[in-house]
């Protein structure tokens, strides 16, 4: 089963190192996220979780680090949530270091993504998640390739405020049609 | 007591026939062959494995942080269901799974009136925002329960697991509170800006 996957601009790849990992972490958690708020989980919790497998364990939880191909920088985070039997979806995230941001390479580490997942395992759909007021990342599931679903009305709070989770989802056939299967290189 | 009273179940909540309660050891067995039952349920529940959830060390008793199971109990006594409920950080929002003994001739109503007792209890005590529950889309008697206590279908995801060798959706039940029907947010999404 292939753990690295190559486009146009980014690679998926495995974290090389719990520092790697944990280094990263923190710098995404440094920054709130304007939409998702602050954010923090402890280093120890976040050693733990590498130390059995790297943090790629498709039956609970998996990371995968984004390098930029043209400076060869580790710049995010690319996550998918568990794969079980009978279980016919999973959904998958992106976390981008600000600077990095707004630059359509969220774009491509999820498509990557999404080749590992349905080339790997037998899932029908993968969902995405984010917040109502989150702009930028409908957009870029929009770009992906991911299509609306539905909202859960009032699942987060935002500034006070009731925020509504909104559900996008990419079926495998969908996935097929996606040029990024022409030109991705695993391994 | 007399040899011939009844048994009569308490619980958290108390409907017309059954009562929601904290699980007891006496009903891991029940409770594992109703976790089986459960299409929801991708995990091939066992007695063992279910009794080692109980026996937990960080959260024993089924009964953690942020998440909790309920035995439904008829008011008589004896398990004929369970709900498990889950929450986050964000107050007031809760999302379950339930589920009644398959078979029952009374099913219809036992399960009714579990879930009217558990949003009754959760009005009462936890001033809820929203709750939710998880239906596979062929368990029609569920969303029947769940429409006639006052749930109304907020989001279907297609395609999310095998339901007797076929895909299927899961169906997203909601009852939301006053409070996030009249909240701000709510009301300027509504006018579609």
């Amino acid at each position: 089963m292939h753990n690295i996957y190559t486009g146009k601009r980014v690679r998926l790849r495995p974290f090389s190192s719990s520092e790697e990992y944990t280094n990263i972490d923190d710098k995404l958690m440094e920054v709130p996220s304007e939409y998702w708020g602050p954010h923090w989980r402890p280093l120890g919790e976040r050693t733990e979780e590498y130390a059995p497998a790297g943090v790629i364990d498709p039956a609970s939880y998996s990371a995968y680090a984004i390098e930029r191909l043209d400076t060869g920088q580790l710049i995010g985070v690319e996550e998918h949530g568990s794969i079980r039997p009978g279980v016919l979806w999973t959904w998958l995230g992106t976390h981008f270091l600000e600077q990095h941001q707004r630059q359509g390479l969220g774009t491509e580490a999820k498509q990557l993504m999404l080749c590992g997942l349905f080339e790997s395992f037998p899932l029908e759909t993968v969902y995405a998640i984010t917040v109502a007021n989150h702009r930028p990342a409908l957009r870029g599931l929009e770009r992906s390739g991911f299509r609306y679903v539905g909202e859960k009305r009032g699942m987060f709070i935002a500034d006070g405020q009731p925020v509504d989770e909104i559900y996008y989802v990419i079926t495998r056939e969908e996935w097929e049609q996606l040029p990024v299967r022409q030109y991705v290189t695993r391994g | 007591m007399d040899a011939n009273e009844t048994k009569i179940e308490k619980g958290f909540a108390e409907g017309e026939h059954v009562v929601l309660r904290p699980v007891l050891e006496a009903d891991l067995a029940e409770l594992a062959r109703l976790l089986a039952e459960n299409p929801l349920e991708a995990l091939p529940w066992t007695l063992q494995r279910l009794r080692k959830k109980f026996e937990d060390k960080d959260e024993p008793g089924l009964w953690g942080k942020s998440q909790r199971y309920f035995a439904i109990a008829r008011r008589g006594g004896g398990v004929v269901g369970y709900l498990k409920e889950s929450d986050d950080s964000n107050r007031g929002m809760y999302w379950n799974e339930h589920h009644i003994q398959d078979g029952l001739e009374d099913r219809a109503a036992l399960g009714l009136d579990a879930v009217s007792a558990y949003l009754a209890y959760k009005q009462k005590w936890h001033n809820p925002l929203r709750i939710s529950f998880d239906v596979l889309r062929p368990e029609e008697m569920k969303i029947d329960w769940l429409e006639q206590a006052g749930f109304e279908l907020e989001l279907t995801q297609e395609r999310i697991m095998l339901y007797l060798g076929q895909p299927e959706a899961r169906c997203l039940y909601t009852w939301f509170s006053e409070e996030l029907l009249s909240a701000p947010a709510w009301e300027e999404e509504e006018a579609g800006s």
